[in-house]
């Protein structure tokens, strides 16, 4: 475990260094004090996190790549071209061809559209639940507590997977459409938020500066949402972070599996399906998108981590990676 | 602390219930035993009013699920509406591949995991600890089918054929070799290479982070330090007091995620056609047999509750101070 306090006097070092030599009313120097928020103070820690600045900027090129793959790229995702199947990573295809000629590379940027959409809109839904369930049940204890929990237990034990092929089998007759995914994966991804943010809940709500607010007469609703939740910001923030790699890699292991989006929309995870059959013929279509799926849970989960000694100083559990 | 165990297995009995439950109500309202064959040709709409008779489809909810119980808890699981097999045996030996193959896996892990966690936290920001932390972090952010496929493509058949060798050195896919009689260990071997080490992956990574965390706890604690001064020697002081208590937290874990083998192999089983619960359950999915897929949910959600109630147990045991929370 690093020493954050020493690292908090360096800081306030290097502050001292950087501050203008101003003078105060005495004509003696002022020693730097300049406030600053939360704000800034977790942007200076962030900032050190160097891998994770260049995983940010690795995630910024990826989504606007998958954003603009119609500009960026002359093919369309189902445009079949007999003249180029199967082809080896060439000049106009960048990633190769598939046994339909369609080009790998624009695939890989359509896919990502569907990746990336699913895995943000998950954590974040997911992380909305979640946060709900956890305030509710930290916050009022009791019987409340019991019952949510509980529920967040039964939706623990079972299978992961299981529960999302069955709810798949529920959906099918009409194919699943990306927000089926979405609201499928939300329903089973909410559980670890809860928990974090009943534990930050269960010991904020023991604080004085609760009791303070409880005594001047604050409502529980003024209470949650005023002087809380804004400090269990930094741990839910991450905590969906977190799961948009989670996200993303249960997407694509579900599009895999052949229960997630149908082709022909491409998906990282149902690219990887289908390459599975030209194995040993055509190994490039299973290298990128592959690949891209590990950059980005990789370059997501540094992201998550930089953005935990930013936000979550106290909460540096090695532990959890 | 006899008190506190009974109180914890008999508290697991109504989460049992419950379970079973919605797991019934669930399956039963998502999916329909006599659809799958309703669409054969073989069958005429008065045979398909016998099916759902003889099945016991036909009765109020309630006594459905009160029969099923009553079967189930005696072994009788019904037969399988595709093959018309009893689905009992045929689960339990798969479920025997599967433990197998999770076994081996976590036993694998555990292994690799706590050895490079206790070496981490003993040079920790050496360089090995970096490595060992973007290894973690790349085995948890590793889609774990791609990395089967990679493995497969480069063990399976780059290696066979680089070295231009007439057998593969590892399979890709079974558990045996077809032909080879009895329990042949090499070939078995060959076989669980693969599969293992794609469990692996993830799960060092887990574990490693794991004891790194718990040992550099215990490494600044003071009853290390009275071991020291009370002069035990250093490789004492680490092994039989420091990783002892360090590995605690972690025992805890290994309980969770053996509970969580016989429903959580799908994807490693269903590439490497590993005949376990995983190919089982899709197999069953994909041809629409889903009087096989109740027992099996029923299976994996009792293993899951049975190891949490094991790694209570085995916390409090071995860790007197929370036995009361």
């Amino acid at each position: 475990m690093r020493d954050d306090l020493d690292e908090e006097r360096g800081r306030a070092g290097d502050l001292a260094d950087e501050a203008p030599a101003a003078t105060g009313p005495m004509g003696l120097p002022e020693v730097a004090t300049q406030t600053m928020t939360q704000r800034q103070l977790a942007w200076r820690r962030f900032k050190r996190h160097k891998l994770a600045i260049v995983c940010a900027g690795i995630l910024v090129v990826i989504t606007l790549a998958t954003i603009l793959a119609g500009v960026i790229s002359p093919f369309g995702f189902a445009q079949l071209n007999l003249d180029a199947l199967t082809q080896s990573p060439n000049l106009p295809h960048l990633m190769g061809t598939d046994t339909l000629g369609r080009d790998e590379f624009t695939r890989v940027l359509y896919g990502g559209r569907i990746s990336l959409l699913v895995g943000i809109t998950v954590a974040v839904s997911a992380g909305v639940i979640g946060t709900v369930v956890g305030a509710l049940a930290g916050y009022y204890g009791r019987w409340i507590d019991n019952l949510l929990m509980r529920m967040t237990d039964l939706f623990l034990a079972i299978p992961f997977l299981v529960t999302l092929v069955i709810a798949s089998i529920a959906l099918r007759g009409a194919v699943p459409t990306p927000w089926d995914i979405v609201i499928v994966l939300t329903l089973f991804f909410w559980m670890p938020e809860a928990r974090i943010v009943r534990g930050l809940f269960l010991s904020l709500k023991e604080k004085e500066f609760v009791e303070a607010a409880r005594s001047l007469g604050a409502s529980n609703r003024r209470i949650i949402f005023r002087h809380i939740l804004p400090n269990a910001m930094g741990p839910i923030i991450v905590g969906v972070t977190l799961a948009v790699a989670a996200a993303i890699l249960t997407e694509s292991a579900l599009s895999f599996l052949g229960f997630g989006v149908q082709p022909p929309t491409p998906t990282w995870g149902n690219m990887l399906s289908e390459a599975r059959n030209q194995i040993t013929a055509a190994p490039w279509l299973l290298w990128f998108p592959g690949l891209m799926i590990l950059v980005t849970s990789l370059c997501v989960n540094f992201l998550g981590d930089g953005l935990r000694d930013a936000l979550d100083p106290h909460q540096r559990l090695e532990a959890n990676v | 602390m006899w008190r506190y165990v009974v109180r914890r297995v008999l508290f697991s009995i109504p989460v049992l219930l419950i379970s079973s439950v919605l797991v019934f109500v669930v399956i039963k309202a998502t999916t329909d035993p006599v659809a799958a064959v309703s669409l054969s040709p073989r069958f005429r709409p008065e045979d398909l009013v016998q099916l759902r008779i003889d099945l016991g489809l036909d009765r109020p909810p309630v006594v459905q699920y009160l029969s099923w119980l009553g079967d189930f808890v005696q072994g009788d699981w019904g037969n399988s509406i595709i093959t018309n097999r009893p689905v009992y045996p045929d689960m339990m030996e798969a479920l025997g591949n599967t433990i197998l193959l999770g076994l081996a896996g976590v036993g694998v892990s555990l292994l690799i995991g706590v050895g490079v966690g206790i070496y981490s936290a003993l040079r920790q920001y050496s360089f090995f600890d970096y490595l060992a932390t973007g290894a973690a972090f790349l085995g948890l952010s590793m889609p774990t089918f791609w990395f089967a496929l990679m493995l497969q493509l480069i063990l399976g058949v780059y290696l066979t054929r680089w070295f231009g060798l007439t057998k593969p050195i590892f399979y890709t896919t079974g558990m045996s070799t077809p032909g080879v009689e009895g329990f042949d260990i090499v070939d078995r071997l060959q076989h669980i290479t693969l599969p293992t080490i794609v469990l692996a992956v993830q799960i060092i990574a887990v574990y490693s982070r794991y004891m790194r965390a718990s040992m550099l706890e215990v490494l600044q604690s003071d009853f290390l330090r009275t071991a020291r001064a009370k002069g035990v020697r250093e490789r004492r002081v680490l092994v039989r007091h420091g990783m002892r208590n360090a590995l605690i937290p972690l025992t805890t874990q290994v309980a969770l995620d053996v509970g969580s083998i016989a429903g959580g192999l799908i994807i490693t089983e269903t590439i490497f056609s590993w005949p376990g619960m995983g190919r089982l359950f899709i197999s069953a999915i994909d041809l629409g047999d889903y009087t096989v897929v109740l027992p099996w949910v029923m299976v994996t959600v009792t293993f899951v509750i049975l190891f949490n109630l094991v790694a209570d147990i085995m916390y409090a045991a071995l860790d007197p101070r929370i036995r009361y929370a």
